[in-house]
């Protein structure tokens, strides 16, 4: 008995031992800093392995049906999709740093925003890698805030820009004949019509973007708030108007302001039941698909405000100890790829804006772009493209929910 | 030594158990022939399921051995003994059928099928159940379940038998007509067992010999009329005596009787007594009357009725004095 | 007594309808059909997307095997561990019984997140991590405390009376065990086979965290899409997962029943 115990603690010494004088981190941030042909040829006949959420089934098969077969036959590369949230995926990495664990499950993830923040300032990413995507430097206008500049923290490369989103409403033409152009249309809308509008609390990820616009509208000029701070004089004067508007909206809420939805889900679903005639939501297609797949009436069409649509932009990013990081520039650079974003801009599928500069597309393809239709419900390039705001820093996030928690629920 | 048999089939040398600190039982010695039925009778809480416990290998003795036929059953387990275990209750496995039941043993002992079916028919015969045997023994009575395990009992021929009070959750008729029932077939079995029973009557009836067991030993053993008419001591006399206890000495029922009116005379004794209860069984009036000594039964011819002052008479020459005084404390 | 049994039958059968058959069937009708819209009493058109999109993901058979395949070796390591223990819980006395007991069901009561960070970090180290061994281990944390509460009241109900009666008849523990324990701990079986395959079935975090997407089941898949509120995917999900449980307790009853020298109608 003693004698299996000694036998059994030594080898687990041994064992962590082994693993902690694992250090692979300096070989594997130098796999990635080779020549682009050479990252071609190693990532050929390898598996790769992209964890991303999977709840939306357009996305998710958007990668099975399309990605996935062409990235084999392009690059012979054996394309596994894995749905895990961010979150999850980054508490893995936290311990398989902590345990010094070099042989990583994920080779690409999706991210961006706080998880993003979160990723880097811990070291959990590989390091600069976005600027040797061949895609990268030819097609995205690197010089963007967009794409330099993640909800407040500095890209630098660390993950490389792959969609984005601007924020909409949606509407049921049935009961709606001419959509608000500003928020005071929209009060008085709300006034006329009581009952009929409501919003996610600001915990929720669209809820809290619902009161990030307001908070827009309150400032003088959208610069003073992307260069204030959570919480100072100049915010603080922006809340003021965010919070008087919707103190004076409660009463002609859903449930007159008693109760919010916990989640978009949930305000989507009142929308679907026709208990409310407007829902809102990141991505401007997100109309087409939900009429296609029958959540939502086909009397639905969007809009967006004059003061203006918050653009988020989402990423994808190589973990620290991805086993095959070859594989994993190889994707990113095909997700990049002409090809790859004019397929997601398929309404029928995906439906998602593109990240490429257009104007860099060769002409041919600059066509397929322009011509595609996006549906009826999509507005305008042109009108998104007005409306468009920046994010702010993923510090107004917390601090907003505590104001709406404090000064709009509570009294 | 009274009850010492010639031939020793079953061996108790000074078994002895505690539990912790506290004696159960103390160097209880007993001998029994082949064949024999032990009764053995006491109080409640005497520590004779534990001694029975021992002697089944259930539970360790703190000292003493066990033979069976010269064989010492001290290392072997409970499985492997040749003893069987009968308990207060049938304890019949539910789920199978009565014929299953009975052949359990032969079943565990690898026997085959088509033997163990046989057997079994066979000794369902013996305890005229079997008609039942593919009945299950929720359909059966109290008194057939209990038949059914002591079936279940003698089919694997133990060296053996011990049963623990088993008629105790019958009704008194059923334990009538099933103790008679069961002797005959222990004896036609010629099957050594030893009967716990805290009842005195069945004590009698069953055993071929009677120990009688109190405060962790055995007070006295013999045959059933040795230890019913000449008990050593007013405990046992108490316990299972069968006559009157006068405290110092003891005269058996036999030679009590009962008188209204007494000539003195030198070869009797007598004592004074009130009658509480008159009543009759078997054709017979029986008499309850209450002495300075404690109650006492008596069948009597004489026309007494009750709160009558009667005398019982004895020879003088019947009286016997307890052999062990120090137990007195009882009485 | 019997009227009042016979009257109860009808008002059984609704009750049993209403709570069970009727949640069911309508599970069915949404996994066919276009979402419902308030106000109206029927669901939307006949719609297959959901069973279409399920059936056509390329993991799913593939994590249906891998479900079934990691349920039924956590079942068998329940039933291997819980039995054994549960007996020695039930019939032996012991200094430290009660310390045991709760120590035994703080699984139960601790967060499975804390634990499941804790267990990726040692699991790493031994080498168990990302792979099938690590995830079926740590399914065991939130099933085995229930099986062998289970099993345990289910020999606490049988009593030690009967390994005594078969043991002074000759036969052994296993003996025992198989004639005279096990054909009554049916219904313990019965429970605990199925709650530890449900369990076992619903751990999301636990799989992910330890399983790192090496080991895929079903939760893995069907969960964002429960979160992402596709309610006609979810619903044949769901249905789909149902159905894992109910054939595994079907295989088990078969295999007791051939098995098992005894027929189970008499077990309890």
């Amino acid at each position: 008995m003693n004698h299996k115990w000694k036998v059994l603690s030594a080898s687990l010494g041994a064992l962590v031992f082994a693993a902690c004088s694992a250090d692979g981190e300096d070989d594997r941030a130098a796999l990635i800093d080779q020549e682009w042909s050479d990252l071609e040829e190693q990532a050929e006949g390898t598996e790769v392995r992209l964890y991303m959420w999977g709840g939306d089934e357009a996305v998710n098969n958007y990668i099975d049906d399309w990605i996935s077969p062409r990235v084999e036959e392009e690059y012979g590369l054996e394309l596994t999709r894995i749905p895990m949230d961010a979150p999850e995926v980054l508490q893995r990495l936290q311990t398989e740093k902590q345990a010094g664990q070099m042989d990583g499950a994920a080779d690409v993830i999706w991210i961006n925003g706080e998880n993003f923040r979160n990723a880097k300032e811990r070291d959990l990413l590989i390091g600069p890698f976005a600027d040797q995507l061949p895609n990268m430097e030819a097609y995205i206008d690197g010089d963007s805030l967009d794409y330099q500049v993640d909800f407040g923290t500095s890209v630098e490369g660390y993950e490389a820009p792959w969609g984005k989103v601007q924020f909409v409403f949606n509407y049921n033409t049935e009961h709606i004949d001419e959509p608000p152009e500003n928020f005071e249309e929209l009060a008085d809308w709300i006034e006329n019509n009581p009952g009929r509008f409501t919003y996610p609390e600001a915990t929720d990820f669209t809820g809290n973007a619902f009161l990030r616009h307001l908070l827009y509208a309150g400032a003088d000029d959208p610069g003073t708030l992307l260069e204030a701070e959570a919480g100072d004089s100049k915010s603080t004067d922006a809340a003021e108007y965010m919070k008087q508007y919707l103190t004076a909206l409660k009463p002609n809420l859903w449930r007159e302001g008693q109760t919010y939805p916990a989640s978009l889900t949930d305000l989507d679903r009142l929308y679907q039941r026709e208990e409310v005639w407007m829902t809102m939501g990141y991505n401007e297609a997100r109309a087409v698909n939900k009429i296609a797949d029958g959540t939502f009436p086909e009397t639905t069409d969007t809009f967006v405000l004059d003061s203006g649509s918050i653009g988020n932009t989402h990423f994808l990013s190589i973990p620290f100890n991805a086993s095959n990081p070859q594989g994993a520039m190889v994707l990113i650079n095909e997700l990049l790829s002409p090809e790859a974003q004019l397929e997601k801009l398929d309404p029928d599928g995906w439906g998602e804006n593109t990240v490429l500069d257009i104007s860099a597309l060769e002409p041919e393809m600059r066509n397929s772009f322009e011509e595609i239709d996006r549906g009826e419900s999509v507005p305008g390039a042109e009108v998104l493209q007005d409306a468009y705001l920046p994010e702010l820093d993923a510090g107004y996030v917390p601090w907003l929910e505590e104001v709406w928690f404090e000064q709009v629920v509570k009294p | 030594m009274i009850g010492e048999v010639p031939v020793s089939f079953l061996e108790i040398d000074r078994l002895s158990k505690t539990f912790g600190q506290k004696p159960v039982f103390t160097d209880i010695s007993i001998n029994s022939a082949e064949g024999d039925i032990l009764s053995l009778a006491g109080p409640s809480g005497t520590g004779k399921s534990t001694f029975l416990r021992c002697l089944a290998g259930l539970e360790k003795p703190s000292s003493g051995r066990v033979l069976i036929d010269g064989e010492d059953m001290s290392g072997l387990r409970a499985e492997k003994r040749p003893v069987v275990l009968m308990f207060q209750q049938p304890m019949l496995f539910p789920h199978m059928t009565v014929l299953e039941n009975v052949t359990y043993g032969l079943k565990i002992r690898k026997v085959r099928r088509k033997e163990r079916t046989a057997r079994g028919l066979d000794m369902l015969e013996k305890v005229s159940l079997k008609t039942y045997a593919d009945k299950y023994p929720s359909q059966c009575s109290g008194g057939q379940q209990q038949r059914i395990a002591l079936a279940r009992a003698l089919i694997i021929k133990p060296r053996l038998l011990l049963l623990d009070e088993p008629f105790s959750s019958l009704d008194e008729q059923l334990r009538h007509s099933l103790r008679v029932w069961v002797r005959n077939l222990l004896k036609e079995e010629n099957m050594t067992s030893v009967f716990v029973t805290h009842d005195r009557e069945e004590a009698v009836f069953m055993g071929d010999r009677l120990a009688v067991m109190d405060e962790g030993g055995i007070a006295q053993i013999g045959t059933a009329e040795e230890v019913t008419g000449s008990p050593v001591s007013s405990r046992v006399s108490l316990l299972v005596g069968d006559g009157l206890n006068l405290g110092n000495g003891f005269v058996p029922a036999e030679a009590v009787t009962l008188e209204t009116c007494v000539t003195e005379n030198s070869e009797t004794d007598s004592i004074e007594a009130v009658v509480e209860r008159v009543w009759k069984k078997h054709g017979v009036t029986f008499v309850n009357v209450r002495t300075g000594k404690g109650n006492f039964t008596i069948h009597s011819s004489r026309t007494v009725s009750e709160g009558d002052s009667v005398q019982l008479v004895w020879k003088r020459s019947t009286f016997r004095t307890f052999k062990q005084v120090k137990d007195d404390r009882h009485a | 007594m019997k009227t009042v049994r016979m009257m109860a039958r009808p008002f059984v059968f609704l009750l049993l309808t209403a709570v069970f058959i009727i949640p069911v069937l309508l599970l069915f009708l949404q996994s066919v059909s276009s979402p419902w819209r308030f106000g109206t009493l029927l669901p939307g058109d006949l719609n297959t997307g959901g069973w279409l999109h399920i059936s056509g993901d390329p993991g799913l058979q593939h994590a249906i095997m891998v479900t079934v395949g990691l349920g039924a070796a956590v079942v068998a390591l329940n039933l291997l561990i819980a039995v054994p223990a549960a007996r020695f819980l039930a019939f032996r006395e012991f200094r430290g019984k009660s310390v045991l007991d709760t120590i035994l069901f703080m699984p139960i009561l601790v967060p499975v997140i804390a634990i499941a960070m804790g267990l990726h970090l040692v699991f790493i180290r031994i080498g168990i991590a990302d792979s099938f061994t690590g995830v079926l281990i740590v399914h065991l944390i939130p099933t085995v405390p229930y099986a062998i509460r289970i099993f345990r009241a289910g020999f606490e109900r049988i009593g030690t009376k009967w390994e005594e009666q078969c043991r002074t008849l000759g036969s052994g523990r296993w003996q025992t065990f198989w004639h005279a324990e096990l054909p009554r701990l049916a219904p313990s079986l019965r429970a605990a086979v199925f709650l530890t395959m449900v369990i076992s079935l619903s751990q999301y975090v636990l799989t992910v965290i330890i399983g790192g997407g090496r080991v895929v089941t079903l939760p893995l898949l069907y969960y964002p899409y429960a979160a992402g509120g596709n309610d006609t995917i979810t619903a044949a999900f769901s249905i789909l997962f149902a159905a894992v449980p109910v054939t595994m307790v079907l295989v088990i009853e078969i295999l007791l029943r051939t098995v098992l020298p005894y027929p189970l109608k008499r077990s309890t």
